[in-house]
């Protein structure tokens, strides 16, 4: 069943353009819509949206129908806002949370904390025991 | 005499050479076939062949690709359905 991959040389697309949105159709980001951000050379675009923000081969993606008005080199957020009024939702991109993986570190030392207050408490009760004999 | 149930052949006979130079029959399960494409068939790339109980020991990631449909369908196949869905 070997199927001949169509558009797999679209060197000079003319609906790739800055502001084209597109879909993904390979890798993670399958399925994904994303807005052209940049021309990077004939064959490569930089995409933004609900995709990561990345340089992407252009045989790996679908144009759609639809176009939106960002500047060359627009940042994530002003990609988002125009998703947005399409109608596509876009996530929201947290920034890594320094304090919360700080947390997360401290928590299991903490429970280690109470583990060994058990033991020790154990330990006393045998402790306890053992001089009742 | 091997047990009953080394006596069929839903087990696989393994040769093993021992270090004393004696060598003897071990019984192994089978391999399962190989994960395949649930639209073309074809085998699937980056889905190992290994026992299911090995299969739970790998990552997650090492258990599929990491792609919508990843260790359903083939890249080929996955491609032209969200193609589909497009238009």
């Amino acid at each position: 069943m070997q199927q001949v991959h169509a558009g797999a040389d679209q060197g000079d697309n003319p609906m790739i353009e800055v502001g084209r949105v597109m879909v993904k159709t390979a890798g993670r980001d399958a399925g994904l819509r994303g807005v052209v951000v940049d021309i990077l050379d004939e064959r490569h675009v930089l995409i933004d949206g609900q995709v990561r923000r990345r340089k992407c081969n252009i045989a790996h993606m679908e144009p759609l129908p639809e176009q939106v008005s960002i500047s060359k080199g627009a940042s994530h957020e002003q990609v988002r806002e125009a998703l947005q009024k399409l109608g596509m939702e876009v996530a929201e991109r947290k920034a890594k949370p320094v304090e919360k993986q700080a947390e997360a570190k401290e928590k299991p030392g903490r429970k280690k904390g109470e583990k060994k207050a058990v033991t020790a408490k154990k330990k006393s009760t045998s402790a306890a025991k053992q001089k009742a004999r | 005499m091997p047990t009953g149930r080394f006596k069929s052949r839903s087990y696989r006979r393994v040769f093993k050479k021992l270090p004393g130079g004696r060598v003897t029959l071990h019984y192994e399960r089978r391999k399962p076939q190989h994960a395949q494409c649930g639209s073309c068939g074809s085998v699937l790339s980056g889905v190992p062949r290994v026992l299911p109980y090995q299969m739970q020991k790998l990552a997650k990631t090492a258990r599929r690709p990491e792609r919508p449909f990843g260790g359903v369908l083939c890249s080929r196949c996955m491609r032209e359905r969200i193609k589909g869905t497009i238009q």
